[in-house]
């Protein structure tokens, strides 16, 4: 089952529908726990409504992860302690499904056997969900995310 | 009547959530900007680190992040880009629900026309409210079958 991540904010602008798995919505909505599990949350839920309601979305927060025609892309919720990274697919323009999530902490190297495991979650956990339809697989983000941000201009490329 | 708060508090999530939405609404305001200005007159980092006399390190530290940024980072990074921010205040009970929704969503909470959306209520605890699938299809087939039965 999915859930739909709705602005907590009031008049928050939808412009993107963003879907969590059981798992990660039951973090999201847990009862209330420690200081530190209280204010990791309450991060981790603003950071996921940054792909909901931004107008423009960063380079640096959506990453597709490798190999690329897996489709797997990773919304990056980046602290000290811990950072988390939420693993999922597009299902269309605008449309992500948050299969599972990760410590950055317990992934290691991008190559590593940790990294390999989540991202076969996150595949397997949308063909329970959808069975035969396919995840839209593309390389530019930008054909998946209105208002996404071309990369090159964060890098320190000399003036034409 | 002292003593008695005119104000109701606020749990701990909240106090960080919106700390946390607040951070990240000021970042995505410079990234965007930030971004339409590389474009318009191709100033990269290195043009804004030798504008602050920074190293070009700390400007890609300060803009990979929303927890990176303080109020005088982000001051000193829109000096370099020759702007400053406008602030406004707007109370909660002031903001009207927005008018525009992705259409997947505006289905499942059941405001598709402009005319429903106007009159349905802002819903804070939709997110607990799980998405169904239609379940399978059934063939024509079946369908006649359980007529002719």
């Amino acid at each position: 089952m999915l859930f739909p991540v709705i602005p907590k904010a009031r008049g928050a602008t939808v412009r993107r529908a963003l879907f969590v798995s059981e798992e990660l919505n039951a973090i999201l909505n847990s009862p209330e726990g420690s200081q530190e599990w209280e204010q990791r949350v309450a991060e981790l839920r603003a950071d996921l409504e940054v792909f909901v309601t931004a107008r423009t979305i960063d380079p640096k927060y959506l990453f597709l992860l490798y190999p690329s025609r897996d489709a797997v892309w990773e919304i990056r919720s980046v602290r000290d302690s811990p950072s988390i990274r939420v693993l999922g697919l597009f299902a269309g323009t605008d449309v992500f499904i948050a299969t599972n999530h990760a410590l950055r902490e317990t992934l290691g190297g991008w190559e590593s056997r940790e990294w390999k495991i989540v991202k076969r979650t996150a595949r397997a956990s949308w063909r329970r969900l959808f069975n035969s339809y396919d995840p839209v697989v593309d390389t530019d983000v930008k054909r998946l995310v209105t208002g996404a941000l071309d990369g090159r201009y964060f890098k320190n490329f000399t003036r034409k | 009547m002292a003593g008695i708060s005119k104000i109701s508090p606020v749990s701990e999530r909240d106090i960080h959530y919106y700390r946390q939405r607040a951070k990240n609404r000021i970042f995505e305001s410079l990234t965007a900007f930030f971004a339409e200005e590389a474009e318009r007159t191709g100033v990269t980092k290195r043009d804004i680190a030798e504008c602050l006399h920074r190293d070009p390190a700390q400007i890609t530290r300060w803009l990979s992040s929303p927890s990176n940024l303080t109020i005088d980072t982000i001051s000193d990074l829109l000096l370099s880009l020759g702007a400053e921010m406008d602030h406004t205040v707007g109370k909660f009970s002031d903001r009207a629900q927005s008018n525009e929704m992705h259409p997947l969503i505006a289905r499942l909470t059941a405001s598709t026309t402009p005319a429903t959306k106007a009159k349905v209520e802002y819903k804070q605890a939709t997110p607990n409210k799980p998405y169904q699938s239609l379940g399978k299809m059934q063939s024509n087939t079946q369908t006649v079958e359980a007529r002719a039965a």
